[in-house]
This record gives structure tokens, C-alpha cells and sequence, in this order.
């Protein structure tokens, strides 16, 4: 008799809202469903019912869970229900059977309507749609249970709805979440809910009913606290600063629980091959790939493993992270990749290489190492030629002599940048323009010319104090990081260590160098090179085409340059590539280029068609001949196509 | 009036500390994470100043103005506090007035408080090129962010009149955004989002000026009727039974136009789509492992799939080691301008049209069984890492499918067509391993043909046991999810003992070698492209010239005479979709035609100018090398239509 009268108090309250959330639930089924029907290759029509599972049924079990418990405990009339001779529990727990009975009948209509939907192609057994039955019911209990026990927790329902919510998202996305290990989310999977007709999901669905069962305890328990006094006390509005407090408590929760999570560890990547040469202490290993080239991958691994020995021994450095080269046999001899997530990681072809070529690589693999060493603070502009700088020196020189060839075209390279661009002894303030200017090979040389310069002028020890100072401490990747490296100013502690003003050290270096350029190795490389400068322009056509055009002109120069192009046995190489519309360090590949006879006061290189207005592009003028190992960087320039 | 505002402000004072608490949360991380001085520009706006837009952050930034307009009416009305503000000498226009200024000034502070962090943040990068700032970026965005909350706020005050209600019509309203998103290509200026959409000429930021101005009326438009119904809105306490009752018809009238609005988009959407044969004249037949449904008229090709089912499925079960084969239901019903085939999980669904010979049918069921092989044999895991081995997945389906059902001349078309796209786009294996990347460089058709000859790299490399041993590994146990693309690739190779780095050298040997077979003849390249915009026909015209690959190798070379030897039989455009992210959409194709004879034979591409709004696009242009052969598409590139000047 009671429950019968309660059981029509909320019927009559709430029929009309029932019967029109109802029709309005079917209605948009249906709708989905003959969507679905149409659209090409959907794969099914319980694809919708998973999609409402997903969308509106959790929108619908709030509805009905603001209707039936939230506005009656707001409100304060469940005080007069409670007031019946009928205890505290009898009518939560109808109100907790009308709403899950509600919804579990919507959710069975809406299996039943996509049944009905299914075709021949489905393969329709009573079986299948019994299975999607429980699995749909399964979900439609846990939404109900979560809605009914944030219902009792009166206006911080808000707040909880939004951290699960969070909490949702979080498991759904967040990486190195697994959600298959999570029981709702495993039963919801996208692939098995509607296409696993064979396996019966038993664990999914018990962790489901767990959740389900935990959250509708909670809600009856926190109904009989305090014999409903904290039900009482939760329905009373929260202030502003329960809402703050919440919501900053949540996100800290949810932060500490992401990093947390971002502890998972894995083992370092390996070689599994046979064709790998591993050398122990330091560790390097090199995949040669084929038997013919064992000898010379044999060769390098231990001439790294070397290098790497004796730079440890003279810097004091405590580890030192993994090495591996692989070969690749197609590549040009200086087109090296390079990538530090896991240890140094190179990718090169050093087969036809020289000396000259070797130490390049070399040079390559001991900036990966150093840079691991800081943590990558090494690759910071104003410590950057120290890093450069440091690790071509101890290539060249660091633990052998210097060979004479070498030092002809690292100094003439060296000589050649600072014609064009004095400013480029700024070396501290202008780092990423100087390589942007004249590439990795003409910065690289700067940076080594100041290092010899140091050597031979202060002795060895004052290198070694330089690159003590930038590359051995790994800096933490945080403001405290930063905090702690830039105290003491950049030029404070290179003038520290170099033991000398910055203005004095790159007046002498400059001095040095240009004493340099009489040297006759020096000055047959510097004559070889042609005295050219580049020119761009952009330009439409009368037609509509948008042209980039480049051409050359002669340049005053100091050094003794070729200046008869005829002579010039090299080749003039334009390559460009899009850039973002902000600027960071760009190193242009080889794979978008232009390569051309050199002429003067003539278009050479026309790129007809690749850009258009608005475009931001990268443009370099490269020379390219076989006297210099690397080509020479005559122009660069950051466009804006007009 | 500033004193009311200034008393909004005050009451405003929790949601600002929230707000300010989120602030220093997402500074905090920043600053235990991250080496402040080492921030870029590019970094800092990674993810929110990407040409087009990014729903993501433009969500955070509507949850934010939302909040905000739920705190400003509801409570005060729930409270009766209004009344102590109706009761000063002020209009109600003056307290709305005020109140909506408060929270859009709040919502403005909290902006220029965050930006001026980073501004300074920024600041402390002492790079040359790493450091530089961009002032009108900058400060173009502060503007636009402060004016979409305004918009956003607008929406939020009328919202929050309907209390719940309003918060489910404005998903309704995005459900129906994503819908657009997905079956239009563009919800257009209907789209929020459309709002912080980013265009660029050079550095310099281009809004949307005009999605912009008629948002800002809308909302203005949006704070008056807002105004209206809170104005007239008396308190919880004393609301009287008239109120109540209009109140509630408003709100069922919005909950069901709301379904009703939701309706009719469902019904236009199936109006226009393309349908499936119908289900009256569908046949059943099976094998061991095979449930088909098919349309009786396709009896024959049917019969030819069905007799060699089983033992294709046997001959894959065999090259992946599977040690329990799936049962299958395969639907070859469907009907699609997009795809041959689909398989998701144990069914695959096929379209019959999609190929004329019988053979590449069952080719193409065998290609999808190899994706049901794939799913089962790695529990699903290979699909979690989707975008790394997207390449690998299509590729392995389609070796395995051509190693059981050779279709040699097919599979020889398509890798030569794959070497030319590799040796002229400079195609890597670290492009692979990227499909977004890929897609938005490359012919993302490609991942098929590049992914075949990959794989068969990796089977002449580490064996054909490799291919399911994969699949195996990247369901393990102790697999690590969620790694980067390169790392996944190392690691998973590492478990089944193949090389990575071997397998990529053969790859490469092979592109080479293949390379060198094909005839450049059939594979010119587009050159001298014009793009005009076309008032009248409302179209955008993008007219090239054809010319042979090795033409214009060096400027020596003079382009203009030079005609192409092989003319390709069919020509097309792709212009790149201009979603705002909320729901994938596929890139819109145009046929061209030729024009002109000899030297002054053009191929002219009409795009509807709805498909590009704005001025800059991508597209990227295709034909066929041979009347068979797939499209060959060249590299991505961006275009320029003139502004239109609104008239025919």
C-alpha cells in the first residue's frame, strides 16, 4: 500500500517528463538508426546502441536522477516523505528501482529497436542480442548508480560530475593509461561491444557491477549518516569557496596522479642482429648489415669507443650514455641521422669516407654524447659553439694530432665566414643566426678555429676548463634548472673559464685567424672558392605563376677568392623547404634542391609553382665542389613569398 | 554604474581565485617539467596557433567563460539576493549590464594575467632565433581569446536561464557541430570553434574578421534577449505560480526543439548519403569459417569468393602462425566511393563495385581477413598504435593478400607508382611511422603500397614468421603503451629479434632498384600553376601545365617549350579539409580537365569555392600514369585565391 502510494506520488509527478524524455530517446534512436542503415559501411546497427551507451543515456540517467532525487532533497520534501510511518530506506530504495527500471526499459526498447533494425547481414541470434542485452543493462545499472549517489550529494554533485568526468577523460586518454584494464572501459571497447558474438566479457561485466554496486552502497550509506543529517548538510547551496577548494583539490589529484603514471619504465632499445659489432665500457655498438662491411663497422666501433675513453678520462665523466650507428649504404656521405631519446642513435653510411669524413661523424656522435651528458642544456644558444667547438676539437686534436689537410679547410671555411659576416664572432649572442647563415659546417669551424686559437694560446688545459664549465653537469629539466644555469651570466663564466675578457679573447682569436689565411694549405682552399654572393626574389608572372628566382653576383672579398667562374669546378645548389610561421632552428635537407652550373648576373634557379603568397620559406645558396668536404653556404634567407 | 561592477567583481572574487588556482597549476607543472629560458614562440603556442584551429584548447577556453556565466544569475535568483539589488536606485538594464561587464572583465584578467606570464616567460630566452617574439601574434591572439569569451559568455547568460537544460542544448549544439564537421567537411561560421581558426601571411596572424563580427552581434543579440528573461525573472522565494509554469514551457519547448532540430539534421543526413543495396534480395551462404551476405544478382563473382575462401583464409593463417582461426561475417552489401573494404574485428564488409575482375574480390576479402587476423592476434594492440603502423597494418594486408592471390600486374602498377612517389618526395621510413605527418605531405593512399614493399622488406629480412610474430609482440604482456612512434618500432622489432635498421636498408635497396625500372615518361609533373577565383561561377580555377619529369632538371633547360610526351587519362585535386578538428572528415577531390593544344595545353582544376573559405589552401595535384593504374598524386603544396570581392 505505501509503496503502491509512492510509487504513484513520483508517476504522477513525473509522467509527462518520463513519457517525453522517453519518446524523445527512441525518436533520436530511431533517427540514428536509419542513419546508420544508410551511411556507407556502417558495420551494424548496436554500433548506435553503444554510441547512445557513450553519449545521451548518461544525459538522460542525470535527467532522470535531477527529477527523482535531487530536486526532492534540494527542495527539502523528502521531508515529508520522510516523515511517513515507513523508515528512511523504503523510499530511497523505490526511488532507486524507478529510476534504474526506468532506464533499464529504455535502454532494453533501444537494443530491441536496433534487433529490429538488424538485417540478414547481422546474423541476428538470440544469443547475440542477449549478449548485448547484458552488456547494455551491465552499463545502464553503473550510470544509474553513479547518478543516484552524486544525486544525494546535493550541489556538490556538480563538482563531483565534473572530476568523474575528468576522471573519464583521464583513463580514456591520457597515455600510458591503459583502458582495456579498466572494467567499464573494457566493456564499452570499441571492437568486441558489438563484434564479439563468441567470448562473454565476465570479467568486464563483474568490475562493472562492482563499480555499480560500490557507488549505490555509497549512496544508501551516506543516506543514513548521521541518520541523513549529511545528506541534509550536502543539499545546503555551497559557497564559492567550496567550489575553489574542490576544484583545485581535483586537479592536484588528477596531476599528481598523471605524473605518477608517467614512471613506467621499459629496457633500452638493442640490436638483434648478427651483424653488430658490441664493444662494453663505454657502450657502442654498430650495425654494419652485411658481412663485407664487418671490417670497416669493426674499425669505427672501436675507434669511438676510443674517442669516447680518453674524452671520459680527461673530462672525469662518470657514465657515459649508449652509442649505436647503423649503417645505411645508400646515403650520402655526410647526410647523418641523428636522435638522442634513447642513448646516441646515428644512422650514417660511412663507407666511402676520409679522414676528413670520419671526423665529421665522430664529431657528430661526441655532440650527441655531451649533449645527453647536460641533458641537452648543451644545445642552449649561448653554450652551443662550446659544445660544437669543443667536439670537433677533441676530434681533430683532442687525442691525436691534428692532421694539416684538416686544419687547411677548417680554417679557410672559418676564414670564409668571417668575411662575409664579421658579426659572426659573436659567438655567445648570435649561435643559431651563424648556422642559420652559413650551415651546421660553417658555424662548426668558427666555434673549432676559437678553440684551437685557446689551445695554442693558453694551452690545452683552458679547453678542457671551457668545456668543463658547459658540458658536464646534467641540469634539471626544471625552473629550478634554469635557476641554477643562468645565476652567473653566460659571458661571466666563459670569460671565468677562458681566464680573459670576451672582447680581448675575440679580438686575439680574430687576430689569429687572420694570421691564418697565409698559410699555403689555407690560402689554395680560399682560392678555390668562387667570390659569389646570392640573390632571391619572388615574382608572379604576367600569367598568375608565382616564381622564385635566384641568381649570383660577385662579392668584394679580402681573402684572394676565385673570381672567374669559368674556373669554378663546383656546382651551385639552391634548396629551400617550408618553415612554420615561427622561426626555430631549421636545417635544410637535401631533398628539396636545385643544383646548376654557376652563372653571374643571371637567374640560375627558378622554382616555378611551389610556393605562394602568405608562404613563410627557407631558401640556401649552396656551393658545392670536391675541394671542400662540405658545401659552403653562399646565401640564407627566411622568406615571406609576397 | 563602476561601483557595481566593482561589487560584481568582488562576488566574482571565488571563481577569479579558481581560476587563478588553474593558472598557477598549469604553471606549476610548467615550471617542474620544463626549462622555462629554452621556450620558442613555436613551442608556446604549440597546439592553439596551428594553421586552422584546435577544438581542444578552444573547449577549455568555452568551459571557462561557461563557468563563469553559470555563477553570475542563477544563484543570486535561487537566493533571492537579486532582490537586494533590484531594491537600490538602479535599472535592472544596470545591474544586468554590470554583471555581464564583471565577469567578461574577470574572464579578460585571467587572459592577460596568463599571457603576460608567458610574454615575460618568453622574454627569458636569450636565443637569437629561439627567442624571437612575435608582438602581433601575441597580442592578436590576447584580443581574439578576450572577444570569444565575451561571445562564449553571451551564450553562457542566456544558457544559464535553462539551467541544466541550457548546458545539454549547447552539447546538442556541438554534437551537431562534429556532425557538420564530419559530413560537410566544415560547419563553417555556424562553428565556435570556426572563431579561433588561424590563418597566416607570413607571421603575420589573419583572423576570421568575419566569424568573428557576426558572432559578436549574435552574442550581443544573445545578451538581449538574456537580458529579457532575467529581467523578468523573479526569485525562487517569490516566483510566482505563472512564472514557474512559463518557465517550464520555455523549458520543454527548447528540450524539444532541441530533439526535433537534432531530428531534422538526422533526416537531411539521410537524404543525402549514399545507400546500401536493399536487404530483400540478400543471399547466405557459409564455410567453416565464412558467413556471407551478399546480393543475389552478384551470384557469380560470390560463388568464385566462396570457393576459395577457406583456403585463402588457411594460406594467412599459416603466414601469421595463427594457431585458432576467427569465424567471420563478411557483408558484401556495402556500398562506398571511399574504400574497397573495412574490417572491424571478426566482420569485414566489402563493396562489389569497387573492382571489376573477380580475382581482386577475393583479393581485397583476403586484405580484410588479414585485418581480423591482425586485431586477434595482437588483442587489438597494433590498432592502439594506429598512427605509428598504419603503414604496416595496410601494407601487411595487402602482401599477404597479393602473396595469396597474386594480382601481378596490379601489385606492379602500384609499387611503381609507390618508387616514383618515394625517389620524388624523398619518402623515409620516419615519414612512415607518422600517418597525420604522412597524410598531410604525401598521397596518403600510399601507406598501402609503401607499407607492401616495406613489409616485404621486413619478410626478406627477418623471414615470413616475422609478419605474425609482430602482431604477437605488440599484444605482450609486458608491452609498454602509449611510446613514441620510433621507440614503439624499435622495441617491438627488438622482441621478435628482427632489425629495424636491416629491414629498412632493404626497403631502401628495393625502392631504388624499382625506381630504376619505371618508365618517367608516364609520371609528369605539374608546372606553372595559376589559381584565379571565379566570381560569377562562384569557383576557384586552378589551371597547370604538364611536363616531362626531367624537363626542367636544370635551368639551363628552357620549360616554356616543352610539351609532355605521355598524356595521363585522368587528372584530379584534392584540396585539404578545413575542419576545426572535432571530427574527421575526408579531403574533398575534383576532376580536371584539359585545355588548349600543344604548348598552351593546360589542365584546369574547378573548385566549388565553398571548399575553400578564406584565401590560403592546400591542395595537392594528381592523374593516372596509365588507364588502369591508381592516381598519383605529387607532394602537398599551399595556395593563394584572391580575396573575393563579394561580387558576381
Amino acid at each position: 500500500m505505501v509503496v503502491s502510494s509512492l510509487l504513484g506520488k513520483d508517476f504522477r509527478e513525473h509522467r509527462l517528463a518520463a513519457v517525453l524524455l522517453a519518446a524523445g530517446t527512441l525518436a533520436m534512436t530511431m533517427l540514428m538508426l536509419a542513419w546508420n542503415r544508410q551511411a556507407p559501411y556502417s558495420m551494424s546497427p548496436f554500433e548506435i546502441v553503444r554510441f547512445a551507451l557513450l553519449s545521451f543515456l548518461p544525459l538522460i540517467a542525470l535527467i532522470t536522477g535531477n527529477r527523482l532525487i535531487v530536486r526532492e532533497y534540494l527542495s527539502g520534501t523528502r521531508q515529508f516523505v520522510e516523515a511517513l510511518p515507513m523508515g528512511r530506506n523504503l523510499p530511497l530504495l523505490l526511488k532507486y528501482l524507478t529510476g534504474l527500471l526506468y532506464l533499464c526499459v529504455l535502454a532494453i526498447m533501444m537494443v530491441a529497436l536496433a534487433a529490429q533494425q538488424a538485417g540478414v547481414t547481422d546474423d541476428l541470434t538470440t544469443d547475440y542480442v542477449v549478449l548485448i542485452m547484458i552488456k547494455t543493462l551491465v552499463m545502464t545499472s553503473l550510470y544509474w548508480s553513479v547518478v543516484f549517489c552524486f544525486s544525494l550529494c546535493g550541489h556538490l554533485r556538480i563538482a563531483l560530475y565534473l572530476l568523474g568526468a575528468a576522471l573519464v577523460a583521464l583513463i580514456a586518454w591520457y597515455p600510458g593509461i591503459d583502458p582495456d584494464r579498466v572494467a567499464p572501459f573494457a566493456l564499452m571497447d570499441d571492437q568486441l561491444f558489438v563484434f564479439e558474438r563468441d567470448l562473454i566479457p565476465w570479467r568486464a561485466m563483474q568490475g562493472t557491477l562492482l563499480i555499480a554496486g560500490l557507488f549505490t552502497l555509497a549512496g544508501f550509506t551516506l543516506s543514513r549518516i548521521g541518520e541523513g543529517s549529511l545528506v541534509e548538510r550536502l543539499a545546503k547551496p555551497m559557497t564559492r569557496r567550496d567550489y575553489v577548494a574542490l576544484g583545485v583539490l581535483a586537479a592536484s589529484g588528477l596531476t599528481v596522479w598523471s605524473t605518477l603514471l608517467e614512471q613506467k619504465t621499459r629496457p633500452p632499445v638493442e640490436f638483434s642482429s648478427e651483424y653488430v659489432v658490441r664493444l662494453q665500457d663505454p657502450a657502442v655498438s654498430v650495425l654494419y648489415l652485411e658481412d663485407q662491411y664487418e671490417v670497416d663497422g669493426r674499425k669505427l666501433a672501436e675507434r669511438i669507443s676510443e674517442s669516447m675513453r680518453s674524452l671520459q678520462a680527461s673530462l672525469g665523466l662518470v657514465a657515459l650514455p649508449d652509442v649505436k650507428l647503423v649503417l645505411d649504404p645508400e646515403r650520402e656521405p655526410h647526410e647523418i641521422d641523428y636522435a638522442t631519446a634513447d642513448g646516441v642513435f646515428i644512422t650514417a653510411n660511412w663507407l666511402p669516407h676520409d679522414s676528413y669524413d670520419d671526423a665529421i661523424l665522430d664529431t657528430v656522435i661526441l655532440h650527441g654524447v655531451l649533449s645527453a651528458q647536460t641533458a641537452g642544456r648543451a644545445m642552449f644558444e649561448p653554450y652551443h659553439w662550446v659544445l660544437d667547438g669543443f667536439t670537433r676539437w677533441w676530434v681533430e686534436q683532442g687525442a691525436s694530432p691534428l692532421r694539416d689537410e684538416h686544419r687547411s679547410e677548417l680554417l679557410a671555411r672559418a676564414l670564409w665566414v668571417m668575411d662575409i659576416d664579421p658579426e659572426a664572432q659573436q659567438l655567445i649572442d648570435r649561435w643559431q643566426l651563424i648556422a642559420d647563415r652559413f650551415a651546421y659546417p660553417g658555424a662548426e669551424s668558427l666555434a673549432w678555429s676559437a678553440m684551437t686559437f685557446l689551445e695554442e694560446s693558453r694551452g690545452r688545459e683552458r679547453v678542457l676548463a671551457l668545456a668543463s664549465e658547459f658540458l658536464l653537469s646534467p641540469l634539471p629539466d626544471s625552473i629550478f634548472g634554469t635557476i641554477q644555469d643562468r645565476r652567473i651570466d653566460a659571458t661571466q663564466r666563459v670569460e671565468s673559464a677562458l681566464d680573459m675578457s670576451l672582447a680581448s679573447f675575440y679580438e686575439q682569436w680574430q687576430a689569429w685567424l687572420h694570421e691564418q689565411q697565409q698559410a699555403p694549405g689555407v690560402q689554395a682552399m680560399l682560392s678555390s672558392i668562387p667570390a659569389l654572393q646570392g640573390r632571391l626574389a619572388s615574382r608572379s608572372t604576367p600569367d598568375g605563376v608565382q616564381e622564385l628566382e635566384a641568381s649570383y653576383e660577385w662579392r668584394e672579398s679580402r681573402l684572394g677568392l676565385l673570381t672567374d667562374i669559368e674556373a669554378a669546378d663546383g656546382r651551385c645548389v639552391l634548396k629551400h623547404d617550408y618553415i612554420g610561421p615561427f622561426d626555430t632552428e631549421i636545417e635544410v635537407s637535401n631533398d628539396y634542391e636545385d643544383e646548376a652550373t654557376c652563372r653571374v648576373g643571371e637567374t640560375v634557379h627558378v622554382l616555378n609553382s611551389l610556393y605562394s603568397p602568405g608562404d613563410r620559406v627557407y631558401v640556401a645558396l649552396d656551393y658545392e665542389d670536391s675541394v671542400f668536404h662540405q658545401p659552403l653556404r653562399l646565401h640564407a634567407e627566411r622568406m615571406s613569398i609576397p | 554604474m563602476i561601483s557595481l561592477i566593482a561589487k560584481e567583481l568582488r562576488q566574482l572574487r571565488p571563481i577569479a581565485w579558481l581560476w587563478l588556482a588553474v593558472l598557477v597549476l598549469g604553471y606549476g607543472m610548467q615550471f617542474l617539467t620544463e626549462r622555462v629560458d629554452e621556450q620558442t614562440f613555436g613551442s608556446w603556442c604549440e597546439g592553439y596557433c596551428e594553421y586552422s584551429s584546435n577544438a581542444a584548447v578552444a573547449v577549455f577556453l568555452v568551459l571557462l567563460a561557461l563557468v563563469t556565466a553559470y555563477s553570475l544569475f542563477p544563484r543570486e535568483h535561487d537566493e533571492a539576493t537579486i532582490d537586494f539589488l533590484r531594491a537600490l536606485p538602479v535599472s535592472r538594464a544596470a545591474v544586468f549590464t554590470a554583471k555581464v561587464l564583471a565577469a567578461w572583465l574577470l574572464l579578460c584578467a585571467i587572459n592577460l594575467l596568463s599571457y603576460g606570464l608567458d610574454r615575460a616567460l618568453l622574454a627569458s630566452n636569450p636565443e637569437s632565433i629561439g627567442g624571437l617574439f612575435y608582438e602581433q601574434v601575441w597580442f592578436t591572439l590576447l584580443w581574439r581569446d578576450c572577444l570569444f569569451m565575451f561571445i562564449v559568455l553571451a551564450h553562457g547568460v542566456l544558457l544559464s536561464w535553462f539551467r541544466t537544460l541550457g548546458l545539454i542544448l549547447y552539447s546538442l549544439y556541438l554534437i551537431g557541430l562534429m556532425w557538420a564537421e564530419s559530413a560537410l567537411g566544415s560547419a563553417g561560421n555556424w562553428s565556435i570553434f570556426a572563431l579561433l581558426s588561424n590563418q597566416y601571411e607570413g607571421s603575420h596572424l589573419v583572423v576570421n574578421s568575419s566569424g568573428l563580427i557576426i558572432h559578436t552581434l549574435v552574442a550581443v543579440l544573445v545578451l538581449l534577449v538574456a537580458y529579457r528573461l532575467w529581467s523578468r525573472t523573479e526569485t525562487g522565494g517569490g516566483s510566482s505560480r505563472r512564472s514557474r509554469r512559463g518557465l517550464k514551457i520555455v523549458n520543454g519547448f527548447f528540450a524539444v526543439a532541441g530533439f526535433i532540430v537534432l531530428g531534422l539534421v538526422m533526416i537531411y543526413r539521410i537524404g543525402v548519403d549514399t545507400g546500401t543495396a536493399p536487404s530483400d534480395d540478400l543471399t547466405v551462404t557459409a564455410t567453416d569459417h565464412y558467413r556471407f551476405v551478399y546480393p543475389a544478382r552478384r551470384e557469380s563473382v560470390v560463388q568464385y569468393i566462396v570457393e576459395h575462401a577457406e583456403t585463402d583464409l588457411e594460406a594467412l593463417g599459416e603466414i601469421l602462425g595463427v594457431d585458432e582461426l576467427p569465424n567471420i561475417r563478411v557483408d558484401l552489401s556495402a556500398s562506398s566511393e571511399h574504400a574497397a573494404g573495412l574490417a572491424k574485428w571478426k566482420k569485414i564488409q566489402m563493396d562489389l563495385d569497387a573492382f571489376r575482375e573477380d580475382i581482386s574480390q577475393r583479393r581485397v576479402l583476403s586484405h580484410e581477413t588479414t585485418h581480423v587476423l591482425q586485431a586477434t592476434e595482437s588483442d587489438r594492440a597494433l590498432a592502439e598504435n594506429y598512427s605509428a603502423a598504419k603503414f604496416f597494418i595496410e601494407g601487411m594486408a595487402q602482401y599477404t593478400s597479393f602473396a595469396i592471390v597474386p594480382e601481378v600486374e596490379r601489385r606492379r602498377s602500384n609499387w611503381e607508382l609507390a618508387s616514383v612517389a618515394w625517389q620524388r618526395q624523398s619518402i623515409r621510413f620516419d615519414d612512415l611511422i607518422d600517418a597525420a605527418a604522412f597524410s598531410s605531405r604525401f598521397d596518403a593512399e600510399l601507406h598501402y603500397s609503401l607499407g607492401d614493399l616495406w613489409t616485404r622488406a621486413m619478410v626478406n629480412t627477418c623471414g615470413l614468421s616475422s609478419l605474425g610474430d609482430f602482431l604477437r609482440a605488440t599484444g605482450r604482456e609486458e608491452a609498454v603503451r602509449d611510446l613514441p612512434a620510433a621507440i614503439f618500432w624499435r622495441d617491438t622489432m627488438r622482441a621478435i629479434d628482427c632489425d629495424l635498421d636491416t629491414v629498412n636498408a632493404t626497403w631502401r635497396q628495393q625502392m631504388a632498384e624499382l625506381y630504376e625500372e619505371v618508365d618517367i615518361a608516364q609520371y609528369p609533373e605539374f608546372t606553372d600553376i595559376v589559381i584565379q577565383r571565379d566570381e560569377q561561377a562562384q569557383q576557384i580555377r586552378i589551371s597547370a601545365r604538364l611536363v616531362d619529369a626531367d624537363a626542367d632538371a636544370d635551368a639551363d633547360a628552357d620549360a616554356d617549350g616543352n610539351t609532355v610526351s605521355v598524356l595521363p587519362e585522368r587528372f584530379i585535386v584534392r584540396i585539404a579539409g578545413i575542419s576545426t578538428q572535432l571530427s574527421g572528415g575526408v579531403d574533398p577531390v575534383f576532376r580536371g580537365q584539359t585545355r588548349g593544344e600543344g604548348a598552351e595545353q593546360r589542365i584546369e582544376f574547378l573548385v566549388p569555392d565553398y571548399a575553400i573559405p578564406g584565401t590560403r589552401f592546400r591542395y595537392q595535384l594528381g592523374f593516372t600514369p596509365s588507364a588502369d593504374a591508381r592516381y598519383y598524386y605529387e607532394s602537398w603544396r599551399r595556395g593563394t585565391a584572391p580575396a573575393s570581392t563579394g561580387q558576381p
